[in-house]
């Protein structure tokens, strides 16, 4: 389909630049690019790369829509690294303190990840509302009041959230089997269930931001908050929805990391800690949309699959770091040239259009 | 006397200007006049045709080269950095001196003998942002006399400016001309045309339809049709509709302005009716509050005084969602920044404000399928030229773009419509639909608020014009026996008797 090709030519045209780029450092550094290429390639493309990119990607893709729904209104939650690490301390508490028959433990873990997800993004939501504090500025510092929250909380002398009988590394106690989501075994691999989970969330937001009225206002006040006052939509309570959503959506990120028996199943130490911010890369990547967010995370996670058969031939993984990066900057400047080429595109094409309907109508 | 032959074909315009004379191009708001004058400034290149410049066939290739030519271009948004005197706005881009020495004596002296050869009265200390509008288009005219133009083209020079700046412009542009200048005066405003201009070309649809070479044997009348290739069509409203039931009602409304540090009001005690098949005109000199009162009735602006009521209720603090649903349609001033979302699609933009009612939404969800038919109405009914019901908004023209505000909001089946020049930049058949329109809805109960710097469109379709001036109504008048001028009195605040009709 043409809209189809239109949207995929600039994300194309990204990727093979930013191969490129790493090419050259890869040269420049005494490697062979092919070489290098090949053993990433060789790590991905296998039923365990494939399985473990899948996994990964879920979470990355999570993180993003987490992103993307407040990109849609222009509103900036930077926040979602802070808010996915709280939300997912508190779930791994009351996940392991509760004793519930499966789905219901699974559920209410769920249910506290997005609340408390949700509840540390409002804070910054009600900050923009009542005092027009700037969400990027507010959203930065409450990820550092985060980070102390949970550093306060876990502390070693404090067993309350801290399990005692894991004294080399600071962690929340396991969750018990009823609380965690199942797998699939495929191989020797496991397929998360929460794969399932990203990709309902990615058909809900869909569905909200392309087929709802709300998703309608939202998108509409982000294009053009003046015009959408005018239109009856009240901009401090699109501002707090979409923040709330945001947030909720971020509470998400760490659940599979959680509650997957092949993963962590608690929060600590080792829990990754800046997903919140390769979220904002992958949804500039997949230009907020949630299909191409989706593409963009499996890209992400199969470069960081990749990285890992670096290794096999001495070169250093940081290689894919470099592609990672230089793939985000390289789509930004992509994208916006050919925004505004298909837009100039867009006007001539209408332009020609109602000249030749008029020329047909008989008018001069 | 020098003669300067300029001649620019472009798509069959021809344009001939003598030297020392102002010289007017008359056309409708898409008639080319724009592209025409990026052409002669060198922003555009023309396909077809030449330019001559004192006999010389010229090609600019951008607007160094047309000012390297002596011809300037002032225009009509002014480009004037507030926080910067005026001589310094002079010289920006263009200082004297070098990179670490400004030559503040050289440029203020220059600047200094160019306001006193052509009687541009401006202080060239006077910070910019301290400035009124008339002041500021003469440092904009400054700008243009600092780079050595002798030719100044200018952009609809008085669509900023009360009747006493005009003036006051139109003696600044007599002194250049007497002082060896050459000025092309691009305008619709045929009256002031008429006043100022030694020579007329009429441009439509690209083309040069009518040369005048004396002014003196034309009339506005003349001009309009030949601007419109046929017989104007005629705002004039028959019969009164007017019915009893007050539909809205503004009881001494203060409304504050909200330029930061400023404590004025921008309305003050403010008052009216509007009656069900009434429409009640509001007349006024730009930046007396016009845009405030709109706002203000829709709740997109806080009042600090004073009631609104609607079909009987107060909504004086009801939200701009519930006004609208109410049944209160909006046409807004700016309609790219408060009417449209330009990279919408055109179904989209016709639900904006409307996007909670049938048949652009069912319930939680959007309707395309309803859109786009509404949509597809507004097209046939008020002639928007489009592709289609998808393309962007972005994508039209600003006349079309405005058809399509009107249309949304005229087929909603408003109860009260809040208008902003609801014809500003159509054409003049649209002109007609838009004003068919208004009066079939009048007549079926329709009360409009009209806000319109056409007086003839005002005097023409109100039942009742309010004057206002300065934030405040000074005069309440009756169409049927006001004129132009007495009219534009009242605008200025020459005269201010609050007469009763």
């Amino acid at each position: 389909m043409n809209t189809l090709k239109k949207q995929l030519t600039p994300a194309v045209i990204a990727v093979t630049i930013a191969f490129g780029v790493a090419s050259l450092v890869l040269i420049f550094s005494g490697h062979n690019p092919l070489t290098a290429y090949r053993a990433m390639w060789k790590n991905f493309a296998t039923l365990d790369g494939l399985v473990t990119s899948v996994n990964v990607g879920a979470r990355y893709y999570v993180a993003a829509m987490a992103v993307a729904i407040g990109f849609k209104m222009n509103l900036f939650n930077i926040g979602v690294n802070g808010q996915y690490q709280i939300a997912a301390m508190f779930a791994a508490v009351v996940g392991a303190a509760v004793k519930l028959p499966a789905p219901l433990h699974v559920a209410l873990t769920l249910l506290v990840a997005v609340a408390v997800g949700a509840a540390w993004a409002s804070i910054a939501a009600l900050l923009k509302v009542t005092r027009n504090v700037n969400e990027v500025v507010a959203t930065i510092m409450l990820n550092g009041v985060a980070s102390s929250v949970i550093a306060y909380l876990m502390q070693s002398q404090w067993t309350k959230f801290r399990d005692p009988s894991r004294p080399e590394y600071g962690s929340t106690r396991a969750i018990p089997k009823s609380g965690q989501l199942p797998v699939f075994n495929i191989g020797n691999t496991q397929l998360q269930s929460y794969v399932i989970l990203a990709i309902l969330l990615g058909i809900g937001f869909y569905m909200l931001i392309y087929r709802t009225r709300f998703g309608y206002e939202l998108r509409a006040t982000g294009r053009n908050p003046s015009a959408a006052k005018s239109a009856g939509i009240d901009p401090k309570r699109m501002v707090l929805i979409t923040m709330l959503l945001s947030g909720g959506t971020a509470g998400l990120i760490g659940i599979g990391i959680l509650l997957s028996s092949n993963d962590q199943l608690a929060y600590g130490d080792r829990f990754p800690g800046l997903l919140g911010f390769t979220g904002i890369g992958i949804a500039l990547l997949g230009r907020n949309h949630p299909g191409g967010v989706a593409a963009a995370s499996f890209i992400w996670a199969a470069l960081d699959q990749g990285a890992r058969g670096l290794v096999t031939v001495n070169i250093s993984g940081e290689i894919a770091v470099i592609l990672q990066g230089a793939l985000l900057f390289i789509a930004v400047i992509v994208y916006a040239v050919w925004e505004r080429k298909s837009m100039a595109a867009v006007i001539k094409d209408a332009a020609t259009r109602t000249a030749a309907a008029r020329a047909e109508s008989g008018q001069a | 006397m020098k003669r300067f032959p300029g001649v620019v074909a472009n798509d069959g315009v021809n344009l001939r200007v003598r030297s020392g004379t102002i010289h007017a191009i008359v056309g409708e708001n898409g008639a080319g006049k724009s592209t025409l004058m990026k052409t002669l400034y060198g922003a555009h290149q023309a396909d077809e045709g030449t330019i001559t410049v004192n006999g010389t066939v010229v090609n600019f290739r951008s607007p160094k080269e047309a000012i390297a030519h002596g011809i300037g271009m002032v225009f009509q948004h002014f480009m004037l950095a507030d926080n910067l005197t005026v001589w310094e706005n002079v010289v920006l881009g263009n200082e004297p001196g070098n990179a670490f020495n400004l030559s503040t004596k050289s440029a203020r002296k220059r600047i200094l003998e160019l306001t006193q050869q052509y009687g541009l009265d401006v202080d060239p200390d006077a910070t910019v942002g301290d400035l009124g509008v008339g002041e500021r288009q003469r440092v904009e005219i400054l700008k243009v006399l600092y780079r050595g133009a002798k030719i100044l083209i200018l952009d609809e020079p008085t669509a900023v400016l009360v009747p006493q700046e005009v003036e006051e412009l139109f003696a600044s542009l007599r002194e250049l001309v007497a002082q060896g200048a050459t000025i092309v005066f691009i305008s619709h405003k045929l009256l002031e045309v008429l006043s100022v201009a030694d020579a007329i070309t009429v441009i439509r649809a690209g083309k040069t339809v009518a040369e005048v070479d004396d002014p003196s044997t034309v009339t506005a009348r003349d001009l309009a049709e030949l601007m419109v290739g046929s017989e104007l069509p005629n705002p004039a409203t028959s019969g009164s509709t007017v019915r009893d039931k007050v539909l809205l009602e503004i009881i001494n409304l203060d409304v504050p302005d909200l330029v930061a540090g400023v404590k004025k009001l921008a309305l003050h005690n403010v008052a009216l009716k509007v009656r069900a098949g009434e429409i009640v005109g509001i007349a006024g000199v730009e930046g007396n509050g016009q845009p405030e009162l709109l706002e203000a009735l829709l709740g997109l602006r806080p009042v600090t005084r004073g009631t609104v009521t609607y079909q009987g209720n107060d909504i004086t603090k009801m939200s701009t969602r519930d006004r609208r649903q109410a049944g209160i349609g909006y046409v807004p001033e700016d309609r790219q920044r408060d009417g449209l979302v330009l990279d919408f699609p055109l179904w989209e933009n016709a639900a904006l404000g409307h996007q909670r009612s049938v048949p652009f939404s069912k319930g939680s969800w959007m309707d395309p399928a309803g859109a786009r038919s509404f949509t597809q109405r507004v097209i046939d009914q008020f002639d928007v030229r489009t592709p289609g019901t998808d393309v962007a908004a972005i994508a039209l023209s600003g006349g079309n773009q405005q058809k399509l505000i009107i249309g949304r909001e005229m087929l909603t089946n408003p109860k009260m419509l809040v208008a902003a020049h609801p014809t500003r930049g159509i054409d003049v058949g649209a002109q007609a639909a838009v004003w068919d329109s208004m009066r079939d809805a009048r007549a079926k109960g329709l009360g409009i608020l009209l806000i319109s710097a056409d007086l003839e469109e005002l005097i023409g379709l109100s039942d009742r014009l309010l004057v206002l001036f300065h934030g405040e109504i000074v005069a309440e008048l009756d169409p049927q026996k006001v004129n132009s001028a007495e009219l534009g009195s009242y605008m200025t605040g020459a005269k201010s008797a609050l007469e009763t009709v």
